[in-house]
């Protein structure tokens, strides 16, 4: 009998093991929804001072770590994408459980929306993130038509048709990467669209009809915040506003004064873009959101707003908030991990890597690969390529056409000879900076180099033999330095794809070891005066 | 509730659990209770459909067995008027919820062809799902107590029980009084806590649940999208979508037998089973001894024999053979593309039965020999599968037409299989299931056993092994939730 029932328990707890892995690989994890509830949960206990609620307007918009920077202020983006306002309620009512945030703010872009429920995406994004509780329930209940709350609650019903969608991340822990680890919600994006001037708002001076749902739930959260002392700044954060947005932030603008109260106020920060010097050309990433640039200008300015408004404590100095240190210091580096591959100056570009590939700290490594470039000096290179580009220009007949075939290829081997001149002017005086010493300052050759901790790590210049060099980055990433005599081409090839970009000229690739993951591969051809960067389609969701 | 539902999910084992609870004589009267409830949920006023024939048919055996005692004049007339009114009684509900509408669309037809512009109004019924399935069974009680197979039942609640025995309510098998009703009076005999009858029980209905879950709801896009779209496929897509719906209403009907028969194994009641191979039948007449048994019987037992079976020569023969199948036809659906699907089989059989005679029966002693009688068993009913499927005979004619007119066999090798409605791991998660259905069915053709009886005979670890695999796929690959919007047993409209 004993051994019948021990033989049953042993089997319910394999099946128990697999299936609660299956859960967890097949769970959701929307980087712009569930996931960002995850922060709530890791943050010590009434730390955040700024509790930031509100849709992807809040979370690709605010950068705690700018707050930190300037002011100390310890703030936390606490938001899902395309979120209603009874969403956001219970966002507050979970992170009142283990915060006491002196500042509510809550953004208004989303209050335009006129439905009682949300798409079955927004509803998973912002209601799964919870613990279970009856919060959680409570948010479901109320996001969900009553025929639909047990498809809902039951939460493998939703996900478990995932096995076509399963990738790394859904096996893999992310909160195991540092910025996830240490994220503050903000989720930054590179895309630049341009923008022409949005209109002028002033003479918008009408108001939207919000639905009472939102009203009711809008209401709501600031009477929850108001109860739990907090002070409650309800503002619209920069886009590309148009009159219909505003008149829905005016109908919130009326609902905060109808309060009367100095703890509740209202900003429409759109009408503070050219203080905070927002340009439209450069800083949006789509017209809806900024991009890092645009939410570094609006994070400075919102920055100095809450410090003149409000009795905020600056904590850089104080214990218990290395996770807010720990957060600007990623945050920098993705800064810097989103810039460079925008840099296209082979001064400024190379300049950049120096200073990343040349700090023994940094955790940054480099690879350079050199091809097409066969002799020793500029002349004799030259001769064998540009020489021989005019002289083979030799189109029979009409003289007068050949003669001006042979101008233009005469003209376009100047051009040719002052990019060479000046891509080896540069490329001898800066890729030495980067470790390359002697091997570029003496003699340009076929080769490849890799730099790790600031020192050259690898390299193989004009090489007899096959040479394949692979080399683990991290978990998921490889990369390998490949040399084939027969073709005499060097190549790097990362994850497998060949990341070479030229075969005439520098190829660049560079990898953040700390944050596991590729920043840029770029090509500098010796006829290109720019660098030309590769499309490695990092978006806002791998960070 | 649908089997393969949340509800049914809670509901099974709450009423397993209290079946396990309550005092053995009662358990019947919670069985009862539990069947309806299970069948109300549905429609609640469903229920009352089945108690009226439920009380007509508990009426006519009671009425049936009084006629019989001795002294009364006249019995076998009188018992025959009872047995008459019990079929025209149930009969009748069932015509009404079910063909009525089909009648009078066609008695419009018919007045519209001769000129006239009267109609006649189609009432707007609700069919209730399995209404001739527990009439047939509530039937064959009134036939078996007059002819003397089985006694009436006199506890009105175990008949109701009998007539409403949720795990094969809405779509089968179709028991007998003589099987069904004798076990329920032995309910409180039953053994509850009986671990090997329990693990059975259960692995038999995971392997419903694959059937249904993993097998029938995937391989319906692909029919779906065929059969809705045939006018724009060629002759590859046509039959590969014909042969899909061929598998997909075997693993449709026969998951829900499967999981009904493991459920009531559970509850310690066996059922019979009503599927047995029938794609390795290796003539038509073949399948039907392996396809839906339990009708197949019915037919026979209370239509074929008393029109005369095969005691009246062989030309009344093949006419009773082709009576039956079209019936059967219309037991299965109202409509003429039913009608005409029965009649198909009814023409297979009697040209099997002619062949036999004139020929004698083509006995292959070679593998080869019998796979391709197999192969053209399965080609024959295969192809009738399209009546079924098509909305209208137009569109199954249609269907046919293309499917010889627009031959491009190159699209077997073009990968354009891949945009008939499943995507490459789609197809391949589907064979793989298939694969293991055709393992199944062959153990169960070459040996007789069926999937508990092989993995009950392994280690325990291995069984388990095997359980937890299926399970998982189920679990991971199966269709339910909230994206899917789940596919009806296709039975459930008979």
């Amino acid at each position: 009998m004993k051994r019948k029932l021990f033989s049953a328990a042993a089997f319910i707890l394999v099946l128990g093991i697999i299936l609660i892995s299956l859960n967890s690989a097949f769970s959701f994890k929307y980087l712009d929804g569930n996931m960002i509830m995850q922060n709530l949960y890791a943050q010590p206990k009434d730390t955040v001072d700024v509790l930031c609620l509100g849709t992807s307007h809040i979370y690709m918009s605010l950068d705690p770590s700018v707050l930190w920077s300037e002011k100390g202020i310890t703030a936390l983006d606490l938001g899902g994408s395309a979120q209603p306002m009874w969403n956001t309620y219970y966002y507050l009512l979970e992170a009142l459980k283990t915060q006491s945030p002196k500042v509510v703010l809550i953004d208004t872009y989303f209050m335009y929306f006129q439905d009682d429920y949300g798409s079955p995406a927004d509803v998973i994004k912002n209601t799964y993130g919870f613990k279970l509780s009856t919060t959680k329930l409570d948010n479901i209940r109320i996001s969900v038509r009553p025929d639909e709350l047990w498809d809902y609650a039951l939460p493998f019903l939703q996900y478990h048709g995932r096995y076509n969608d399963l990738t790394k991340n859904d096996w893999f822990r992310l909160a195991d990467t540092p910025q996830w680890y240490w994220s503050k919600g903000y989720l930054m994006r590179g895309e630049v669209a341009p923008q022409g001037q949005p209109e002028d708002m002033t003479e918008v001076l009408q108001s939207a009809k919000l639905s009472e749902k939102t009203a009711y739930y809008f209401r709501n959260t600031i009477d929850l915040a108001l109860e739990s002392g907090a002070k409650v700044l309800v503002c619209s954060v920069p886009f590309f506003e148009v009159p219909s947005l505003r008149t829905v932030s005016n109908a919130a603008r009326d609902i905060v004064e109808s309060y009367d109260s100095e703890d509740v106020s209202f900003v429409n920060f759109n009408d503070f873009d050219e203080e905070m010097g927002l340009d439209y050309g450069a800083d949006l990433a789509d017209k809806q959101h900024l991009n890092w640039r645009g939410g570094q200008k609006f994070s400075k300015y919102l920055a100095d707003y809450l410090d003149k408004n409000y009795d905020l404590d600056d904590h850089r100095e104080d214990e218990g908030y290395d996770s807010w240190v720990n957060n600007t210091r990623v945050r920098n580096r993705l800064y810097l991990d989103y810039d460079i591959p925008t840099m296209t100056d082979p001064v400024t570009y190379l300049s950049a890597l120096r200073d990343v590939a040349g700090d023994e700290n940094s955790q940054y490594a480099l690879y350079v690969a050199l091809n097409g470039i066969k002799v020793s000096d500029l002349d004799a290179y030259y001769n064998e390529k540009v020489l021989d580009r005019i002289n083979s220009f030799q189109p029979a007949g009409d003289e007068e056409i050949a003669a001006l075939t042979r101008e233009e290829a005469e003209l376009n081997a100047t051009y040719l000879k002052l990019m060479f001149g000046s891509f080896m002017e540069t490329a001898r005086e800066w890729l030495p900076k980067l470790g390359i010493a002697d091997d570029m300052s003496k003699e340009m050759k076929n080769g490849f180099w890799s730099i790790k901790n600031g020192a050259l790590d690898r390299r193989a210049t004009a090489a007899d033999e096959d040479c394949f060099w692979p080399e683990e980055l991290s978990r998921f990433d490889d990369i390998a330095l490949k040399y084939s005599a027969e073709s005499g081409e060097y190549s790097i090839l990362f994850n497998g794809e060949d990341l070479t970009q030229t075969d005439e000229g520098l190829t660049f690739v560079l990898y953040d070891r700390y944050l596991g993951q590729i920043v840029d591969a770029a090509g500098w051809p010796v006829s290109s005066p720019k660098i030309v960067h590769a499309d490695l389609k990092i978006s806002w969701t791998d960070n | 509730m649908l089997f393969n539902s949340l509800s049914f999910l809670i509901f099974f084992p709450a009423v397993f659990a209290v079946y396990f609870l309550v005092p053995a004589k009662y358990r019947y009267l919670w069985l009862l209770a539990a069947s309806y409830f299970f069948y109300m949920s549905w429609n609640w006023k469903y229920g009352f459909l089945m108690l009226a024939s439920t009380v007509t048919t508990y009426l006519s055996g009671i009425g049936l067995e009084k006629l019989s005692a001795d002294g009364v004049a006249n019995a076998v007339k009188k018992k025959r008027a009872v047995v008459a009114l019990s079929f025209i009684i149930n009969l009748g509900i069932l015509f009404v919820f079910k063909y009525l509408g089909f009648f009078i669309g066609n008695v419009n037809s018919a007045l519209k062809l001769f000129g006239s512009s009267a109609s006649l109004g189609v009432p707007d019924l609700i069919l209730p799902v399995g209404i001739s399935f527990y009439t047939f069974q509530a039937l064959s009680y009134t036939a078996d107590v007059y002819s003397g197979k089985v006694a009436a039942e006199k506890n009105f609640f175990r008949y109701a029980l009998f007539v409403s025995f949720f795990p094969q309510l809405v779509a089968g098998p179709i028991e007998r009084s003589g099987r069904l009703l004798k076990q329920i009076k032995e309910l409180e005999n039953v053994k509850i806590w009986e671990p090997d009858r329990i693990s059975r029980g259960l692995t038999v209905m995971l392997w419903g649940f694959f059937m249904k879950m993993v097998i029938a709801d995937r391989i319906c896009v692909f029919v779906n999208n065929v059969f809705d779209n045939a006018w724009t496929y060629d002759s590859t897509a046509l039959v590969l979508g014909a042969v899909a719906f061929g598998l997909q209403i075997y693993c449709d009907f026969a998951s829900y037998s499967t999981i009904a028969v493991g459920c009531a194994q559970v509850f310690g009641v066996r059922l019979m089973e009503n599927f047995n191979t029938p794609y390795l039948a290796s003539s038509v007449n073949d399948f039907w001894r392996r396809w839906h048994i339990s009708l197949s019987e019915w037919f026979r037992d209370y239509l074929y024999i008393p029109l005369g079976g095969n005691r009246k020569g062989g030309i009344r023969r093949n006419l009773n053979v082709l009576f039956v199948m079209l019936v059967s036809g219309l037991w299965h659906g109202a409509g003429w593309n039913f009608v005409l699907w029965g009649g198909l089989h009814g023409l297979y059989s009697v040209g099997e039965n002619i062949f036999r005679r004139v020929h004698g029966e083509i006995k292959p002693k070679t593998f080869a020999g019998k796979a391709v009688k197999i192969a053209f068993t399965f080609v024959l009913t295969d192809f009738a599968w399209i009546f079924f499927r098509a909305e209208s005979i137009g569109d199954a004619f249609t269907y046919i037409r293309r499917m010889f007119t627009h031959i491009d066999p190159w699209a077997i090798g073009d990968g354009s299989i891949v945009n008939y409605g499943l995507d490459t791991r789609e197809l391949l998660i589907l064979g793989a299931a298939l694969a293991l259905l055709f393992a199944v069915d062959l153990i169960r053709y070459r040996r007789g056993k069926r999937i508990d009886d092989v993995l009950f005979k392994q280690g325990e670890w291995a069984r388990r092994a095997v359980v937890i695999a299926i399970l998982v796929a189920i679990v991971v690959f199966g269709a339910y939730g909230a994206s899917f919007d789940p596919q009806a047993f296709i039975y459930f409209q008979f």
